[in-house]
């Protein structure tokens, strides 16, 4: 029933129809860099003469992919982060956390609740995104076999070349293995909404702390710092578009992120059933 | 609805350190390790090795001192065909012969003091040099071990300091070595100096290494990289010496041997054990 | 063993250095009706929170049904129910669904006699019509009434209103009564109310707690409190001198005199007989021109205690250490 009651709160909230609509003009927008991108890329350079690039390597699926890299990586995990702090924050900003407790709930049943609730949001958003990102691929530019190389983004460190059925199997693994990434900021920003009392306070000290970690994990200077932020395995699911897909490195950075999260999750949980309703 | 317990949120502990223990120690997920094994008569071995060292912003080229200690490597790893980079002339290479044994050949690409060389001891080889507009030059060679087919081959040192004089470096032997007529089995070798090692360097891009990646894409678009995965092969942790090669070759072993750089020197050798498709 | 169905027993509340309760100390039992009453800031919400299992004491001992509420927290909800002011709802929902949820909670599932009863209720609090409606079009006394419409359903054995009037129109409040009482003399409900309506607390409840500054400074039924006001009232007239001779030879005759202003002198009600008064009068020459008791208003009678509370010395309570919640 708290189930029924939360999911109904969610789908009145307007949230849903905010991420929905933000995240296809969100593609709408990579589709048109896309196109400049590769324009520029491949209308030939005088100075700098041989290069990779050309006309065939790009496709709906390479949008797709790079598409998601983005979203996953910048703009779902402010998603995350929002859906993580409505759920208690915006609960105790309302006074609503009152009447909730004012019935017979056990308060682990309410954190429970509310996590499971915020997971499937989140990971509808990632597959909502994702099978945009391959509608407008395909619609816009068309599929084909999906051809991967090392660069700026780090999308592989060798060569790939997986054909367009192989390629939507790794899309359609890429889902749960980046819901599994954004589950960190997710949970991140649970626990900081059981400390902070504003929802958009919680918002933005979870995307601050997220967007501090990201950069951290990508400047060289901090390289010693990496193994400790949960930021450092965000991209994992590259691993996945992979001829030859390196499963023990998949899981283990799988197990990482999911270690970061149930160790914040846990450190939610523990401030949540302790702390008094002023 | 009982009293306040703690038991969930050990459990969520408890998670955590299980998660933990599989992503971090349980088992060892890194590809970053090669060993070579002995000898396989039915594979080709071919070794590239930067044996200059570390000296003023430049580097040195390789030093009398390191010679015994580059033979005694190159004998153990018992290789058919050995491209070498920052050989100082003619007379270094003869005296790093000397220490490897008389039936060892090589050749030395002009340039300065710190040139290309290669070396070789049982079968034929013939050799040019291809100008690429510096004090540097690579060496072309048609190489035939006792017993297989003929090779193509080319050994570079690219430039350490420009990406985009890398770029045409290694771009102009590529394409020499495609345009090449005889052998069919290609192979390109040596010190590229092209950092691409993106699984440790996850770092926020300079320019240089955007013109890296293209560069090495450009290469990896028609060759195979065959080392790939297996790790550094200079200090500090930078994987800068490749050895790629076209369809016709097919590496069963590939990797830096690593711990062989002494005192100053500071790449450890490449080492491909290379099959001959359809052989 | 029995237990009343609220215990609160030396409870003490502090906030960093503030003192918001000062080891108060209060029962209800069933068939009760208790008002809590107190300017703002005087404890009451505090108090309120601690019964809801919200807030825990800092020391002291407070149990509903015999249960210590912060750590049983949903097993007392099972039997009470809370009704915060200001009234939070979820705005998106209609007060159909929002009863529905919140029965549904408690009871796992909501059937065909549960929906029947939220009809049912949502008519006596005047919201049938509105059912549908999202509580985001709302104004602030029709949540009041989902807040009362939702504290009765299902009928719990304690009730805990705050400021149920707020909002509501004379009518409504008139209900309001109405309800609590059938509650109270038909279902056994206790009910905890915190007010600030005096006439709604003299009508309605058995017994009054009156908070001051987190200490207790009354505890009983309204009428004691009423009778504690009461007074006798005199006026005397004559010189400046007459009178001051009467008042003195009414203390030599050894009654007590609280108050005496331009010939009016107020006493403790029975301290004098009006014969007495003015055969004493007449011995010093003046005229007693009126002789009554005086009986005040519940709100005068409270605003009477809490200046007196005022006035004193601040009281050892707030100071007290009493037993800690453990140990009750």
């Amino acid at each position: 029933m708290l189930m029924r009651f939360e999911m109904l709160k969610l789908s009145r909230s307007g949230r849903p129809v905010v991420a929905a609509v933000s995240l296809a003009l969100f593609l709408v927008l990579m589709l048109v860099g896309f196109y400049t991108y590769a324009q520029n890329e491949t209308g030939g350079q005088v100075d700098f003469r041989y290069t990779f690039e050309n006309r065939s390597y790009f496709n709906g699926l390479t949008f797709a992919i790079y598409a998601f890299y983005f979203g996953v990586a910048m703009l779902l995990p402010v998603f995350a982060a929002i859906e993580g702090g409505s759920q208690i924050a915006a609960e105790t900003a309302a006074g609503t956390i009152h009447t909730l407790l004012a019935r017979p709930l056990s308060r682990p049943k309410i954190f429970l609740t509310k996590l499971a609730v915020a997971v499937i949001f989140l990971a509808l958003a990632v597959g909502f995104f994702l099978l945009i990102a391959l509608l407008i691929g395909l619609l816009a530019v068309g599929w084909g076999d999906l051809n991967l190389y090392p660069g700026v983004l780090q999308m592989t460190s060798r060569p790939q070349h997986l054909t367009q059925s192989e390629a939507l199997v790794a899309f359609a693994m890429a889902w749960p293995a980046a819901t599994i990434t954004l589950l960190a900021p997710l949970t991140l920003s649970f626990l900081v909404s059981t400390w902070v009392r504003n929802p958009v306070n919680a918002v933005g000290v979870s995307v601050s702390v997220y967007l501090v970690l990201y950069v951290i994990a990508e400047v060289h200077f901090f390289r010693d710092l990496r193994p400790f932020l949960f930021t450092s395995y965000g991209s994992y699911w590259r691993g996945l578009f992979r001829s030859d897909v390196y499963w023990p490195g998949v899981l283990q950075d799988a197990c990482k992120l999911l270690a970061f999260s149930m160790f914040f999750l846990a450190l939610a949980y523990r401030r949540f059933s302790r702390r008094e309703e002023t | 609805m009982s009293r306040t317990t703690h038991v969930d949120e050990y459990a969520l502990f408890a998670l955590s350190v299980v998660f933990a223990t599989i992503g971090f120690g349980w088992f060892d997920s890194s590809t970053d390790s090669y060993t070579p094994g002995p000898r396989d008569a039915s594979t080709l071995r071919v070794v590239s090795w930067n044996v200059g060292g570390k000296g003023d912003a430049a580097g040195q080229p390789l030093s009398g001192a390191w010679i015994p200690h580059v033979a005694e490597t190159l004998r153990q790893l018992d290789p058919d065909l050995v491209f070498l980079q920052e050989i100082q002339g003619r007379v270094q290479l003869y005296s790093l012969r000397k220490h490897l044994g008389e039936d060892w050949k090589g050749s030395v690409a002009p340039g300065g003091d710190r040139r290309v060389a290669v070396l070789f001891r049982h079968g034929t080889l013939r050799r040019w040099h291809l100008t690429m507009g510096s004090d540097r030059s690579a060496m072309v060679v048609e190489f035939q071990a006792e017993g297989f087919p003929p090779l193509a081959a080319i050994g570079l040192h690219a430039n350490a300091f420009s990406a985009k004089r890398r770029n045409r470096e290694v771009g102009r032997a590529l394409e020499h070595l495609q345009s090449h007529t005889g052998p069919t089995a290609k192979l390109l070798a040596g010190d590229f100096n092209l950092d691409l090692d993106l699984g440790k360097r996850r770092d926020l891009f300079s320019n240089d290494d955007y013109l890296d990646v293209e560069t090495y894409n450009f290469v990896t678009g028609k060759f195979f990289d065959v080392g790939v995965g297996t790790g550094s092969t200079a200090e500090p942790d930078r994987r800068l010496d490749y050895i790629f090669t076209n369809a016709e070759l097919a590496a069963e072993n590939a990797g830096p041997w690593k711990g062989q750089r002494i005192d100053a020197m500071d790449h450890d050798p490449v080492i491909a054990d290379l099959r001959f498709i359809g052989r | 063993m029995n237990h009343a169905i609220l215990e609160v027993d030396g409870a003490v509340r502090r906030f960093g250095k503030r003192i918001a309760l000062a080891g108060v100390s209060l029962n209800l039992d069933s068939r009760k009706i208790l008002a809590l009453v107190g300017p703002n800031g005087s404890g009451k919400t505090t108090l309120l929170k601690i019964l809801a299992g919200f807030l825990k004491p800092t020391s002291g001992c407070v149990r509903v049904f015999g249960m210590d509420p912060f750590a049983f927290r949903a097993r007392v909800m099972v039997d009470a129910r809370f009704a915060f002011a200001p009234p939070a709802w979820y705005p998106q929902l209609t007060a159909r669904e929002t009863l529905t949820f919140l029965v549904g909670i408690g009871n796992g599932a909501v059937d065909r006699t549960d929906r029947a009863r939220i009809s049912h209720v949502l008519d006596s609090v005047g919201l049938l019509e509105r059912a549908d409606d999202r509580v985001r079009v709302f104004s602030f006394g029709m949540r009041q009434r989902l807040a009362l419409a939702q504290a009765i359903l299902p009928t719990p054995k304690l009730l805990v209103l705050d400021e149920p009037t707020d909002g509501l129109d004379p009518l409504a409040i008139l209900e309001l009564r109405a309800v609590l009482r059938r509650l109270r003399d038909e279902h056994g409900v206790a009910i905890l109310l915190s007010s600030h309506l005096m006439t709604e607390v003299e009508h309605l409840v058995d017994t009054m707690a009156v908070l001051h500054e987190g200490s207790l400074i009354f505890n009983g039924p309204p009428t004691e409190l009423l009778r504690d006001g009461q007074c006798l009232r005199l006026a005397l007239d004559g010189t400046t001198d007459v009178v001051a001779r009467t008042i003195a030879l009414m203390r030599e005759e050894g009654v007590v005199v609280a108050h005496q202003e331009n010939g009016y002198v107020t006493m403790p009600v029975g301290s004098i007989t009006l014969a007495h008064a003015g055969k004493l009068a007449d011995r010093c020459g003046a005229v007693l021109k009126e002789f009554h008791e005086q009986r005040p208003t519940l709100e005068a009678a409270l605003l009477d205690r809490l200046r007196t509370a005022r006035e004193r010395p601040p009281s050892s309570s707030g100071s007290t250490t009493p037993s800690r919640t453990d140990e009750c």
